[in-house]
């Protein structure tokens, strides 16, 4: 599904992303895990058209989509949601989701429908008509997952959609995840809570400061001493020993 | 069809009814004007919401649009014998054309940078008007002959200047009425809210606004080429200077932008506060009614930012489908 | 061209500009701490004028004298503006933030239709009249140069005044924690820093440079309620090509406006002029939104802000 060959990218000086390869294939869950800073969310930038790499290839479906705009690669069925949450404000939660359904649908009825059954599905439609500002942030992330979703992607980005939410709205986060890989949907799921990212993700690939250092299945990612050296630092590993 | 909606039906049936029967019994030329031009700021409020409103690309240059109708039709009825029925249309090809360009080199500025490009392309276009004497006549302007005719679209009474106003203006505001409720309108508010979102759900954002400009500044120049006809003079000062894109502006965001009616309301409320105090003061006090609306427009923007017809619509028509 | 009259249209250039550099060194001011484009800024300046012009007038001031009056003035005039109208604006959506300054705009150039009526006032110093003849310089293969003394003045004052502001800005406390925040609303507010007392005395400061420069003009130009619109539109050239924000750049721009003004005055003719130089400001625009002399990109910036989480 997405072939991604040797991007990188820099900000000034600093290598951001450094020489990153890896595959997904059709109908996978894959983790991408990282401290912070380690380049995630860049990489998100640079896959859905947003950051430029100047060296490598992306490959979507069979097609290069390296060169794309964030709208171009959106309308292939490759979607992104922000961890910073991006709701359009002024507008109900309906009327987001009408907007993620219309750049695929025919129509305004038509989007319209989708529009109600992806609030039904995210179990959002109690707050149909609450403006986007007035959510909190659970709903600002389950609502960034409805828009994209009403974009009917193949390979859907979620990043941190888990974060910052409370036991409860985790568990419903999770089941959500769960129930759009029953749909069909590839994802690529950014997460730095190891136990929930190991409990979804067939594979995992890890980050840390813009290199991918590892990948394979949750164990072995989970395992491995580069990861825990990230994640914890040099003297964990060693007390560990 | 529900009460409510029942009930907008009736009030839409009885505003269009006022605003066409109500000029008949006007026997005054004086109020006859103050319709015309109701109806001309209205229609210009609305285009100009189209592309600052709906896609929030604040334009301070809709003067050079509203100036190229005008110019347009007038030139090439004096010029060539073109009727300004024709005419017209050619100035809206070209002020659509002329947007276009626009757009494609302005759009990537974001807020304050676009209003100083555009700003500054009207001002371009108004030196232009001034200077390029040769085609323009510059500030001794163009009169057209006063010879009533259909085809030359000069009219023998007030009456029918004020109709073909208000056909402009529920022309303007069904094609906003439709922008709103397709997707480009849906895009360009999108867009307005906020564009990363936008683009990553795949609202191909350029392009958007650039349909909206086109529409925007064709239908400016529609409205400047009635207007034209309608003063049978122009200079720069009358069609092309800067305070009328600022004036177009102020209307549209004191009646609330973003709306349907809203640019229309603004109109209605400022053109008779004008009429009203050049009939009291004739030319005692210049610039107050200036003042007046410069204070309006701060204290709308702190106190109703969503403009006088936006706070009434959520008040009495909150989800109304026809007071959008 | 001949080589003097080559050097008399710089010079003139050079000193038109400094005119331009300290007008708009306010507005740059005021733009690059709180993001604000005052459109406001010429009426400012119109005001300014129109202050010396009477205390010419009925008082029998000097207008560079009126400046002791003038500073304080227009700093406090500034203050006020500010808690009364710019306040409400930082942070509100776009259309407040350009419409507010717009309708002040609007209000002050028809208050002084009101009350002062359209006429244009000048005021003329004896002292000033007869122009400073320099050279000639055979050496150079130059003859003789008229310099303008009124203009002379307004150069030198305003030049050394602009280069005072920018020492200022660069190493006075207030200038540093004025710059910090201009660089960076989030983590100024994390040092402690009182931000909105910061955009107080910046859009205080910069009133109050428009201000002196409104008293080092009237011995130049003629006052008009409108002529704050005639200068405004070139101080928006002025800041956009030097970089929004920057204080250097807006000195370096103004200097190089006034020469691009008189050469293609001279050149073209005084009425094609401006739209010259409105042309390179849609180029400069769209081309280097961060200025031809910018030390950074704020377009860019706000772009990084929008995606960098
Ligand atoms: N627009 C940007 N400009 C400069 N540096 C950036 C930008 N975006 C991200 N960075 C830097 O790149 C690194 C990776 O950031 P990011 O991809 O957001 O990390 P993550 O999502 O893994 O927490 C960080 O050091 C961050 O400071
Ligand atoms: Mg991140």
């Amino acid at each position: 599904m997405l072939e991604v060959r040797d991007i990188s990218k820099w900000f000034g000086g600093n290598p951001v992303l450094h020489d990153i390869t890896f595959r997904i294939e059709q109908g996978e869950v894959v983790g991408l895990i990282g401290p912070n800073g380690a380049g995630k969310t860049t990489l998100f930038n640079v896959l859905s058209g947003f950051y430029r790499s100047k060296t490598g290839a992306i490959r979507f479906k069979g097609e290069e989509i390296s060169r794309l705009n964030p709208e171009d690669i959106c309308r292939k069925g490759l979607c992104r949601t922000f961890q910073i949450t991006k709701p359009f404000s002024n507008l109900t939660v309906f009327n987001n989701v009408v907007i993620g359904a219309l750049s695929r649908e025919r129509g305004i009825r038509q989007a319209e429908k989708k529009a109600d059954e992806i609030l039904d599905l995210v179990e959002m439609t109690s707050k149909r008509d609450l403006p986007g500002r007035s959510l909190t942030i659970a709903d600002r992330k389950r609502l960034e997952v409805a828009r994209a979703l009403a974009t009917s992607p193949d390979l859907l980005l979620l990043d941190e959609v888990m974060a910052g939410l409370n036991p409860n709205e985790l568990k419903g986060m999770i089941d959500l995840v769960k129930r759009l890989t029953e749909l069909g949907i590839t994802l690529f799921v950014i997460e730095h809570i190891m136990t929930v990212i190991m409990g979804i993700s067939d594979r995992i690939i890890a980050l840390d400061h813009g290199e991918l250092i590892c990948e394979g299945p949750p164990k072995k990612v989970a395992d491995d001493p580069k990861v825990l050296k990230a994640y914890l630092g040099e003297d964990y590993v060693a007390a560990q020993g | 069809m529900n009460k409510g909606a029942k009930r907008d039906v009736l009030i839409l049936i009885a505003g269009v009814a006022f605003f066409a029967l109500l000029p008949l019994f006007v026997k005054n030329d004086f109020y006859l004007d103050g319709f015309i031009l109701i109806f001309v700021w209205g229609a210009f409020a609305g285009a100009w919401n189209i592309i600052s409103g709906y896609g929030g690309m604040v334009s301070l240059g809709h003067n050079a649009f509203f100036g190229i109708g005008a110019y347009t039709s007038t030139l090439l009825f004096l010029r060539q014998g073109v009727s300004p029925w024709v005419g017209m249309w050619a100035g809206a090809v070209i002020a659509a054309v002329i947007g276009v360009i626009l757009g494609v080199i302005c759009f990537r500025l974001r807020s304050h940078y676009f209003a100083l490009a555009t700003l500054a392309f009207g001002q371009v276009a108004s030196i232009l008007a001034l200077n390029w004497r040769g085609l323009t006549e510059g500030a001794e302007g163009l009169t057209l002959p006063i010879h009533p005719s259909f085809t030359k679209m000069i009219f023998a009474t007030k009456l029918g200047y004020v109709y073909m106003g208000l056909g402009l203006l529920i022309a303007v505001l069904l094609i906003t009425y439709f922008i709103e409720n397709s997707k480009l309108g849906y895009f360009l508010v999108a867009f307005r809210e906020n564009e990363d979102a936008a683009r990553a759900l795949g609202v191909r954002t350029g392009r958007v606004r650039l349909v909206a400009m086109a529409v925007s500044s064709a239908l400016s120049a529609l409205i400047g080429s009635f207007y034209a006809q309608y003063l049978l003079y122009i200079d720069p000062s009358s069609v092309i200077r800067l305070q009328i894109a600022v004036q177009v502006a102020l209307f549209a965001i004191v009646g609330g932008v973003g709306t349907v009616f809203g640019p229309f309301i603004g109109a209605l409320i400022f053109i008779p506060i004008t009429i009203f105090l050049r009939a009291k003061l004739g030319s005692a006090l210049p610039g107050l009614h200036m003042v007046i609306y410069g204070g309006i427009l701060i204290l709308v923007l702190f106190y109703m930012p969503k403009g006088i017809y936006g706070m009434l619509r959520e008040k009495y028509f909150p989800s109304s489908r026809i007071f959008k | 061209m001949s080589s003097t009259l080559f050097a008399q249209l710089v010079i003139s250039g050079i000193l038109l500009g400094g005119i331009y550099a300290l007008s708009s060194i306010g507005l740059t001011l005021i733009f690059g701490v709180m993001k604000i484009v005052n459109f406001a800024h010429g009426e400012f300046l119109m005001l300014a004028m129109y202050v010396s012009f009477w205390l010419f007038h009925s008082l029998h001031i000097d207008p560079y004298l009126s400046m002791v009056i003038s500073v304080p003035l227009f700093f406090v005039v500034g203050m006020l503006t500010y808690k009364i109208f710019i306040r409400k604006t930082i942070g509100a959506p776009i259309l407040a933030q350009i419409f507010v300054t717009v309708g002040l705009s609007i209000i002050i150039e028809n208050l002084a239709l009101l009350f002062w009526s359209a006429d244009f006032r000048t005021v003329s110093l004896a002292y000033l009249s007869k122009p400073l003849i320099v050279g000639p310089f055979p050496g150079l293969g130059l003859e003789e140069i008229i310099v303008n003394k009124a203009r002379f003045i307004a150069f030198f004052l305003g030049i050394s005044l602009s280069v005072a502001f920018y020492l200022f800005m660069k190493f006075s406390y207030l200038g540093k924690v004025i710059r910090a925040t201009s660089q960076d609303r989030t983590t100024a507010l994390l040092m402690g820093i009182n931000i909105d007392r910061v955009y107080t005395l910046s859009f205080a400061m910069g009133i109050l440079l428009v201000g002196i420069a409104g008293a080092l003009m009237i011995p130049i130009y003629t006052v008009h309620p409108f002529v704050g619109f005639e200068f405004v539109l070139i101080m928006f050239v002025v800041v956009v090509l030097g970089g929004m924000g920057s204080i250097m750049g807006a000195m370096i721009a103004g200097l190089f406006i006034g020469v691009v003004e008189v050469f293609s005055g001279f050149l073209i003719g005084p009425e094609s002029k401006q739209a010259i130089y409105f042309l390179v400001f849609i180029a400069v625009l769209v081309f280097r939104p961060s200025g031809l002399f910018g030390e950074k990109g704020e377009e860019e910036l706000e772009r990084i802000e929008a995606i960098g989480e």
